[in-house]
């Protein structure tokens, strides 16, 4: 199924989508590093790696019959990149990313794990990702392992279930209604309902399967297919594996499930070339939703409390999600304890030094684990079906292994509190500033203990942050005052 | 397209009404509204395009629970009027287009009821049985009492008996004893009596409480409660035209659509989660609190719909909401603790909203486009007030405003001698708001009512259409497209169509004396087909700007379904839209080029998609590894195990960029900024002084009452 391709046709091919794509090349010839034949024929898709300007970059082009009709992406450039000729004659070669019938192609076939001898089902019971296996599919395995992380988690029920008006079917067991974000997914009850989330149209079609774009960057295309699926693929890759990745397959693994679920990577070569996920629909950023329930309750003009779009409810289950993702990063990547002097002092500087100086008095037991590193309102989304992390591709997380305390995260999320909350105080009136600057520091204080106590009501979330109260908050405050 | 008017799932393209005739005219008097009252107002019903009456309890009752204490389930109330003014009013109803269903009231009988009377008499008389009969009070740890602020206990000890009766709700209203199969036939033959006389079904009260225990012989209350419904189905199934069975069970929504059975017990169900959250959705001008109840909405049978309203002759019940939930809507809606009323507020619409009109245009136009069929509680449609003094929930049940006169035009008797006295605050008193004023009105709410169910008529999408989610970034927009259901197959369509038109009527139609199927097969007709309808709506008191993610519809020139302006066409990218304060936009999407039905992409949580249409199985066949890619593709099959409940927040989980807004930059080609305005041409009344005629008559589609 794999057939060599040839350099030379190829470079051209390079050089018109670099130059599409607006990249400056400092006119130095692209290195090919890698070209592979993923579908051979018309339509036929060639998979690039190469270097170019210093930087590991991705092109997925597409091989069509000259003179076929084809459509793009309504915001695509051109995406044809040029000829090129193999033993079928001619082709057209165009980017398979703004071409939503390729698109859909390379989509069935990264998660058609048959499509690569070796691309078996990775092993269940080792649980390590396979990471040489060609085209894994994450599925098998993550649904192992987060069967038994799961059941071994069994207190964590602290969200205050109301209603307990079962009546008298109790057919489904409980009966139990929990609202608002943390309701249980549609189709989990009793078999009756499923989530319509099927995807018509993909057995055996490509066209007329239905796809959208619906973030194209110069890091990454995010498409939807069909409705049910999201593929991302790379057009930057990450030196020696893709952060991003092995944080989604990671977080997965562990049964962690806010979040988008992994249902393929593309890996070939050493390299991480893309990813299938879950897509859920209609949710809007968790910084947008913090500027609904400020805008509400600058015009209220009363206690957050009682101002009706509260963000408490919402801030205490994105503290219960992050801590979540602290233990399940922690139990695959394990912890390595550290010196609170130590930390402390990674952060000195003019602002820092009394809280430094602060921890650094404290007899604390601190760890380090894999963080998110980038742990913005910006970065998590709300659904219907709650809260969850949005995309791990973009920034640091894609880019660098980051590792620190938890609390790291934390402070990043608060302060991120902190700055939605500045720019609805800079939206109002300065007039009225001082009153305004009041309500939004409540907004901000309430908030803050609300998330903070979502945190801590995790079980097991003690085990990795400071343990008493007086050492969590002062290296809070440290990591807070020493910002990202 | 009669046929699915006039054929068996007429209720899907229904509005209906709820009316108290306590209340409504009185025709002779005497201070209380009556059936001929009623039949008096018709033609304003009719004018304000109700195609269902739901006829609270009119049966003989002590009133001590605005007639749902009922002592004689064959007959009428002497104060309202004789059978013969009940058989004129669903003749000349008929005659008019509209049905007409009754309460039934199953669950209890009054205490005055001839049945309870004998049952009491002996331990071992003929009825004895008939109620359920305790020596002990059982107390059953789920057994909840529902009107929580006034009875402490389900049981009450009758001293002439001697023994404990079971009693859900008030302790003058004892449960019938359903495992005795006579009471079971008792109420059969009711049913059949009603059906006889020309009733076009049935509101069943509280049908989840219908059995008080798990029956000796093993069998599960609730499981009984199913038997007997599809029993009752049976019975109703056997008139022509199609009866209906609306069923009232305040539950949990999975609870909730056990009603519907697979089709063979109640056609309707009344969607109780939904209600609280629309209000919650507005106060917290966040869409969440609607779009994580619809995705919870299982479908429901293809011959089912939902009914949904926003307020009812009941509180506006709380029971179906988390506790945080609770506290802010009680918090928000119900300042006052003598708002409150059992497990809920007791308010009507307009005055739990402040008397918002814009608020009040939003969340109709919301009950109005959402899977469903509307159901207008009687004076809503004027934005009517209430009476928080009034005790129980009298508060809202108080006269039919239908002019400035005495008594608001309800009544000529005296004021002392009201069934209820009329609202007259200065705000919502029958001076500022009543019928005749807003009918002279062309930009009154009742004239806005109007012309929305004119349009809403005028779409049967709205009615039978699938429900899809619309992506779009900011929280405060709810943006969904009903989607016309695939053309009907011919053999269905021909069933419907004998069914309707053989003019055997079955065990007796008989009684209303007119030609049910020929009047009723010319009401309700929607036009003939229409494209998807996107329905905008701003949940936030301040106007919004939002991208709607159209793509599936690139090439559609939407039309606004009030004014029929063209919009600017749908091209890729976001399309975007302005909405003003509470705003609103039903827009027709015509001459797109869709994707094939079949092939759609499935964002729908189709309220009322057929169940064969295997939800959740369709993407069994092909050649990729079925059972994985399903199983993670479909979030009931993504479930993580045994997980504790907190876990499963996430199971379904899906994401996208949020930062998404950051790559609109680089887009070329989006359509021109649009302002949808909020007053004139867009959603907002001014369209109401407008050619109405010539403007349906645009699109091409007659009115659905020709005559009037």
């Amino acid at each position: 199924m794999n057939g060599a391709a040839d350099p030379v046709q190829i470079l051209p091919i390079i050089d018109t989508h670099l130059y599409r794509r607006g990249v400056a090349t400092r006119g130095d010839v692209p290195e090919l590093l890698d070209v592979e034949v993923i579908m051979p024929g018309r339509p036929g898709l060639l998979d690039i790696v190469f270097r170019s300007g210093g930087a590991l970059r991705h092109l997925v082009a597409g091989l069509r019959h000259p003179g076929d009709s084809f459509t793009s992406f309504p915001d695509s450039a051109d995406p044809s990149l040029g000829l090129y000729e193999d033993d079928l004659g001619l082709a057209v070669a165009v980017d398979a990313t703004s071409d939503p019938e390729m698109l859909s192609h390379l989509a069935r076939i990264v998660m058609e794990d048959e499509t690569r001898g070796e691309g078996a089902l990775p092993d269940a019971s080792t649980g390590t990702p396979d990471r040489d296996g060609g085209l894994s599919d994450v599925g098998g395995q993550s649904r192992a392992r987060g069967q038994s992380e799961a059941a071994g988690d069994s207190g964590a029920a602290k969200y205050p279930e109301a209603g307990g008006q079962a009546g008298s079917g109790g057919k489904h067991g409980d009966g139990v209604f929990r609202s608002g974000r943390d309701a249980p997914a549609a189709g989990e009850y009793g078999g009756r309902s499923s989530y319509p989330t099927a995807l018509p149209g993909r057995a055996g079609g490509v066209a007329g399967e239905h796809l959208h774009r619906i973030e194209s960057n110069d890091q990454y295309t995010s498409t939807v297919i069909g409705g049910g699926t999201v593929i991302t693929l790379f057009r930057e890759l990450i030196e020696g594996g893709d952060r991003g990745v092995e944080l989604l397959c990671a977080l997965d693994a562990r049964g962690f499930n806010h979040l988008a679920a992994p249902l393929a990577v593309w890996h070939r070569s050493g390299f991480d070339l893309g990813a299938v996920q879950e897509y859920m629909p209609a949710s809007a950023s968790g910084r947008d939703v913090a500027l609904v329930s400020l805008r509400d309750l600058c015009s209220a003009g009363c206690r957050p409390e009682e101002a009706g779009a509260d963000f408490a409810a919402d801030a205490f289950n994105i503290g219960v999600m992050t801590a979540r993702m602290h233990l399940a990063l922690e139990s695959e990547f394990g912890r390595e304890k550290v010196d609170a002097g130590v930390l402390a002092s990674d952060s000195v500087d003019g602002r820092t030094a009394e809280a430094a100086a602060i921890v650094r008095s404290m007899e604390m037991r601190c760890y380090k684990i894999r963080v998110h590193g980038d742990y913005r309102l910006s970065r998590i989304v709300l659904s219907d079906a709650g809260w969850h992390l949005g995309s791990l591709f973009d920034g640091s997380t894609r880019s660098s292994e980051n590792v620190s305390s938890p609390l790291s995260d934390v402070a990043s999320i608060l302060g991120s509190l902190h700055e939605v909350a500045e720019v609805a105080l800079d939206q109002r009136d300065p007039a009225s500033a001082a009153e305004t600057g009041e309500l939004v520091a409540g907004w901000e204080r309430r908030n803050r203990e609300a998330l903070i106590t979502g945190y801590l009501s995790v079980p097991g979330i003690t085990g990795i942050v400071p343990p008493s109260r007086d050492s969590f908050f002062a290296l809070l405050t440290l990591l807070e005052l020493a910002g990202p | 397209m009669a046929t699915s008017a006039a054929g068996l799932d007429w209720f899907k393209q229904a509005v209906f009404y709820e009316v108290f005739i306590w209340t409504f005219f009185d025709s002779d008097g005497d201070g209380k509204g009556d059936i001929r009252g009623l039949v008096d107002k018709l033609d304003y019903l009719s004018w304000l395009g109700v195609d269902c009456l739901w006829l609270l309890p009119y049966y003989p009752s002590p009133m001590r629970d605005g007639g749902y204490d009922v002592s004689d389930l064959l007959t009428v109330h002497p104060d309202l009027g004789q059978m013969d003014d009940l058989k004129l009013l669903i003749s000349e109803a008929h005659d008019r287009g509209i049905r007409v269903i009754a309460d039934m009231v199953m669950n209890h009988t009054s205490d005055q009821h001839p049945w309870f009377v004998e049952s009491r008499r002996s331990k071992d008389g003929p009825k004895a049985d008939w109620y359920v009969w305790s020596e002990e009070p059982r107390l059953q740890p789920d057994s909840k009492v529902v009107f929580v602020d006034v009875e402490e206990s389900n049981w009450a000890f009758d001293s002439v008996r001697g023994e404990y009766y079971s009693h859900r709700f008030y302790s003058h209203q004892p449960d019938l004893n359903f495992a005795n199969v006579e009471v079971v036939e008792a109420m059969t033959g009711a049913i059949r009596y009603w059906l006889d006389l020309g009733l076009d079904g049935f509101r069943l009260d509280a049908v989840p409480y219908l059995f008080e225990r798990d029956d000796p012989a093993g069998t599960d209350a609730g499981e009984a409660a199913h038997a007997l419904l599809r029993k009752l189905r049976g019975v109703v199934d056997a008139y022509t035209p199609k009866r209906l069975l609306l069923a009232e069970a305040n539950l949990w929504i999975d609870e909730l659509v056990e009603y519907f059975g697979e089709g063979d017990e109640c056609d309707m169900c009344f969607h109780f989660p939904l209600m609280p959250r629309l209000f919650l959705a507005v106060r917290r001008e966040s869409r969440f609190p609607l779009t994580e109840i619809l995705s919870r909405t299982p479908d429901v049978p293809a011959s089912c719909q939902w009914a949904i309203f926003l307020r009812n002759h009941d509180e506006l019940t709380l029971e179906k909401v988390t506790e945080e939930e609770r506290d802010q809507l009680v918090a928000e809606y119900a300042r006052d603790p003598r708002m409150r009323r059992h497990w809920g507020i007791g308010r009507r619409l307009a005055p739990l909203i402040e008397g918002n009109r814009t608020l009040a245009e939003l969340l109709w136009a919301l009950i109005f486009s959402l899977p469903g069929s509307p159901v207008i509680y009687y004076g809503d449609e004027l934005l009517m007030g209430d009476n928080v003094y009034l005790g129980d929930r009298d508060s809202v049940r108080t006269p039919m405003q239908w002019s400035p006169d005495r008594n608001g035009g309800f009544s000529k008797a005296n004021l002392e001698d009201l069934f209820l006295p009329p609202v007259t605050d200065s705000v919502y008193g029958y001076g500022a708001v009543n019928v005749e004023a807003q009918q002279a009105n062309p930009s009154s709410f009742l004239q806005w009512m109007q012309r929305m169910l004119q349009v809403r008529h005028q779409y049967s999408v709205f009615g039978s259409g699938s429900f899809e989610l619309v992506d779009c970034a900011n929280p405060s927009i709810l943006a969904y497209v009903r989607v016309p259901a695939p053309a009907p197959a011919v053999e269905s369509a021909g069933a419907a169509g004998s069914g309707a038109g053989t003019g055997g009527r079955g065990e007796g139609t008989g009684g209303s004396g007119v030609d049910v199927e020929r009047s009723l097969d010319q009401a309700g007709t929607p036009a003939g087909p229409a494209g998807p309808v996107l329905c905008v709506h701003n949940l936030s008191r301040f106007p919004q700007p939002v991208e709607l993610d159209l793509s599936e519809y690139v090439g559609a020139v939407p039309t606004e379904l009030l004014g029929r302006v063209r919009f600017p066409a749908v091209r890729g990218g976001g399309y975007p839209v302005t909405l003003s304060s509470h705003g609103y936009l039903w827009l027709e999407l015509s001459g797109a080029s869709q994707v094939p039905a079949g092939r759609r992409p499935t964002r729908r949580r189709g309220l009322s998609r057929p169940l064969s249409a295997g939800a959740g199985h369709v993407a069994a066949e092909g050649h990729h590894d079925r059972r994985r890619l399903i199983g993670r593709i479909i979030p009931g099959g993504r479930r993580i195990g045994d997980e504790e409940p907190l876990r499963k927040l996430g199971t379904r989980i899906g994401a996208k960029s949020p930062e998404r807004g950051e790559g609109r930059g680089s887009r070329s080609g989006g359509p021109d900024d649009l302002t949808a305005p909020s007053g004139d041409q867009g959603g907002r009344g001014g369209d109401l002084r407008g050619p109405s005629g010539d403007q349906s008559g645009e699109g091409g589609r007659a009115d659905r009452r020709p005559g009037r």
